[in-house]
């Protein structure tokens, strides 16, 4: 894994991950939370509407305006990042494992930076492997050595490996899974489990234009990087594989929506770079 | 099928390398994240040793280098036969028998035939007749059928061309007398006997009813004479003892011209005219009966082109005439001419005047001498038995800007109507030189001539189809086409 240069860095600096959807109870931190509520900070006050909570009302504003009045709070929490990477033989392929780690490593951290907690996990044969939960900024090269040591193999089975993903001990959690999403089985159920348990989900789709229009002639074989099956390159072949990119991508576009998760395709062959970042916070992953 | 180059078909090596290679590169095995995305049915793996699918752009391409190599090698169908073309020479003198009672053409013809079997044995002759007067014209034919030359079979000796192989008949025709013409002299008919033989001859001429016998020189020329035919009747002479060719011995004639009045009306009275008529037939004038009527009743449209018109000068008959060109109005240059030099007789179109050309008026009255009436400008014609005469119903009284163009229109219908001088037309006659019949005959041919207008022998097929290596040829560059365009498309 390549080093994160120091220009990428800096653009990090004044970044942090955006969280929607946070649980109620979490400690508190120097994170602030979207949603209102809660009783960590007072933030502004609304006319009363039904079915609002009558704890929040401020009586003393009632008591000075004769009309009903509700408190509202923000609580400041810290973040719990989670990044998961898929290290199948299908990620060695057009440098997509090597984006994949360091733009993990970048969010992570951009998470410890802001003293979250941070962990790590590769992806493969159904399997999760996980780091150890990093805090602070000594947390950043911890997570470096465990991402380095990735070597891209198995196959591809993120619906098996993602069920098994560990649920948030405590507060708020944003699970981001970097992966070329070629997987034989759908990772969106268990994506969508994580997001209704309240998790913050984001999909960077790692794509390598290569892998659907392969440098091949006509009739050239193509080896499965995991399987090994082998498919005869024909022109409509061809044109299955660009039809399946533009199909791919448009049912995560869908689930994304449905499912309020974030979605990111990222060119794999792209510099890893502030066009990057950008795509990142106009997806809402960074804030 | 044999082919013209066969070390060319060593090409289609090619074929079977361009296989190997084509496997060998098509072998290639590229690792991709995963063919999910390459399968037809993505739920079952593709079979891919069991059945390979074709690959069109080798199939093209293999195609492609065997047509190329295959018309390079140069193939051909079943050779067409060998041909010799054998022009035939149908004029009349051909008719004409030799001293065995054998047509000379038929004769020359045979030994044609004769001359290929000898010396293109198996060559298929195909018979063309030949007008000998339009030799430049067959020979141009022959030159755009790309046949090497022909064989012409004739009778006589014809100009020497390359390309044509002439043939004659192996005897001479006979010596030759034949009908050449009749003419009108007042009541009879002058019949012409020509002697075209080497000697003095005594034939016997025949109108049908009457037979007459006359001698004719060696070269010579005699005239009988028989009454003429009725004014449109036709009449048939005929000769008897008239040598070799028979079709010379007859001639069919008709009388025809010699209408003996013609009278002009117009659509109003007109005095002048009347009286130019009665002047001319010494009283008969227009009350008399007449046996062709011109009538006049349309405007004539007068020209921009400088103006001529006719006036005879003074009333004989052999006085010239004199032209008198108008170029404008007052402006006038009176030329005296031979009345044998104005022109335009016949068809209207033809008849008008040209500009600054003399102008038709004399000749169109059918040989009458021309006069004019001077006080009613009248212009007219006088022969015996004929009465023409011209004036313009529109012109004035006065003679001021008299109009050229009715005399012309007026000329030309007379000669149209009148049908000319009383005359006998020939019906049928063959050109004067088919009756004298060649004595002379056609050089023989050197040896071997016939054999260098043999068509056929290489690079032609049966039937006149296209070459198999042009086929071949474009059947090949069709499928590299379609190989590229298919393998750009990938």
């Amino acid at each position: 894994m390549k080093p994160l240069d120091a220009s990428f860095l800096r653009t990090l600096a004044g970044l942090e991950l955006a969280v929607r959807r946070l649980r109620a109870g979490g400690g508190e931190g120097a994170r602030r939370a979207d949603r209102r509520g809660g009783r960590v900070e007072f933030a502004d006050r609304r006319p009363y509407a039904p079915g609002d909570d009558v704890r929040s009302l401020d009586w003393a504003a009632h008591a000075r305006t004769g009309r009903l009045w509700v408190k509202e709070y923000e609580r400041r929490e810290d973040v719990d990042l989670l990044v998961l990477v898929d290290r199948s033989a299908s990620m060695g392929t057009h440098g997509k494992i090597d984006l994949a780690l360091r733009l993990a490593w970048a969010l992570a951290a951009v998470a410890l930076r802001a003293d979250g907690r941070a962990r790590v996990g590769f992806l493969a044969d159904g399997g999760i492997d996980l780091s150890g939960p990093a805090h602070g900024t000594p947390g950043v090269a911890v997570l470096g050595r465990f991402l380095a040591r990735a070597q891209p193999q198995g196959r591809t089975r993120l619906a098996a490996s993602l069920s098994r993903v560990p649920p948030a001990r405590r507060g708020s959690r944003a699970v981001v899974l970097l992966s070329d999403l070629l997987s034989d089985d759908d990772a969106r159920a268990p994506l969508g489990a994580l997001a209704r348990r309240g998790d913050e989900v984001s999909v960077i789709h790692v794509v390598a234009g290569a892998d659907l229009a392969p440098d091949a002639p006509g009739g050239a074989l193509l080896e499965d990087a995991e399987s090994g099956e082998r498919v005869v390159l024909t022109p409509s072949a061809a044109r299955r594989a660009a039809r399946f990119a533009s199909e791919l991508e448009s049912a995560w576009r869908a689930f994304s929506a449905r499912h309020r998760v974030h979605y990111v395709p990222v060119d794999a062959a792209a510099p890893l770079d502030a066009a990057v970042v950008r795509a990142l916070r106009a997806e809402g992953v960074l804030a | 099928m044999r082919f013209e180059t066969p070390w060319a078909l060593a090409l289609l090596v090619a074929v079977p390398l361009v296989v190997v290679l084509w496997r060998r590169r098509t072998a290639e095995v590229v690792r991709v994240a995963s063919v999910l995305p390459f399968r037809a049915d993505p739920g079952a793996p593709e079979e891919v040793s069991a059945r390979r699918r074709i690959d069109v752009v080798l199939v093209l391409t293999v195609l492609s280098i065997a047509g190329l190599a295959l018309a390079a090698a140069g193939p051909s169908g079943p050779r067409a036969p060998e041909e010799v073309l054998l022009l035939a020479d149908r004029s009349a003198s051909t008719e004409a028998l030799d001293d065995r009672g054998v047509a000379v053409g038929a004769s020359a013809r045979e030994r044609a035939r004769r001359l290929v079997a000898e010396e293109a044995p198996g060559a298929v002759i195909v018979e063309r007749d030949l007008d000998p007067a339009r030799l430049a014209e067959a020979l141009a034919a022959l030159r755009a059928e790309g046949r090497p030359g022909a064989v012409v079979a004739t009778d006589g000796a014809i100009p020497e061309v390359p390309g044509f192989v002439v043939v004659g008949p192996d005897r001479p025709a006979g010596p030759n007398a034949a009908l050449t013409n009749a003419a009108l002299d007042g009541a009879e008919a002058v019949v012409a006997v020509t002697n075209f033989g080497p000697d003095a001859l005594e034939a016997g001429v025949s109108d049908g009813t009457t037979e007459r016998r006359v001698a004719v020189a060696a070269g010579g020329t005699a005239e009988v004479r028989f009454p003429a035919p009725p004014p449109g009747a036709k009449a048939r002479y005929a000769l008897r003892d008239g040598g070799s060719l028979a079709r010379d011995d007859a001639l069919d004639v008709v009388r025809r011209g010699g209408v003996a009045r013609v009278r002009v009306e117009s659509v109003r009275p007109v005095p002048r005219l009347e009286r130019a008529l009665r002047a001319a037939t010494s009283g008969d004038g227009a009350a008399g009966t007449s046996e062709v009527v011109v009538r006049y009743g349309g405007r004539l449209r007068r020209e921009s082109v400088p103006v001529l018109h006719v006036a005879p000068d003074g009333a004989d008959a052999d006085a010239p005439v004199s032209v008198v060109a108008r170029s404008g109005p007052g402006e006038a240059e009176r030329t005296a001419v031979d009345a044998s030099r104005l022109a335009g007789t016949g068809p209207l179109a033809t008849a008008l005047p040209r500009p600054s050309t003399t102008l038709a008026a004399t000749r169109g009255f059918a040989g009458g001498d021309p006069f004019l009436v001077a006080d009613d400008l009248v212009l007219g014609a006088k022969a015996p038995g004929l009465v023409a005469l011209a004036v313009d119903p529109e012109a004035s009284p006065d003679g001021a800007s008299p109009d050229p163009w009715f005399a012309v229109l007026v000329a030309s219908a007379l000669d149209h109507l009148a049908g000319g001088p009383d005359r006998l037309d020939v019906a049928t006659r063959d050109p004067r030189s088919e009756s004298d019949l060649p004595r002379t005959l056609p050089a023989e041919p050197a040896p071997g001539a016939v054999r260098a207008c043999v068509r056929g022998r290489a690079g032609s097929t049966a039937g006149g189809t296209a070459s198999p290596a042009a086929a071949l040829a474009a059947l090949g560059a069709a499928c590299a086409a379609a190989a590229a365009w298919t393998g750009r498309r990938r």
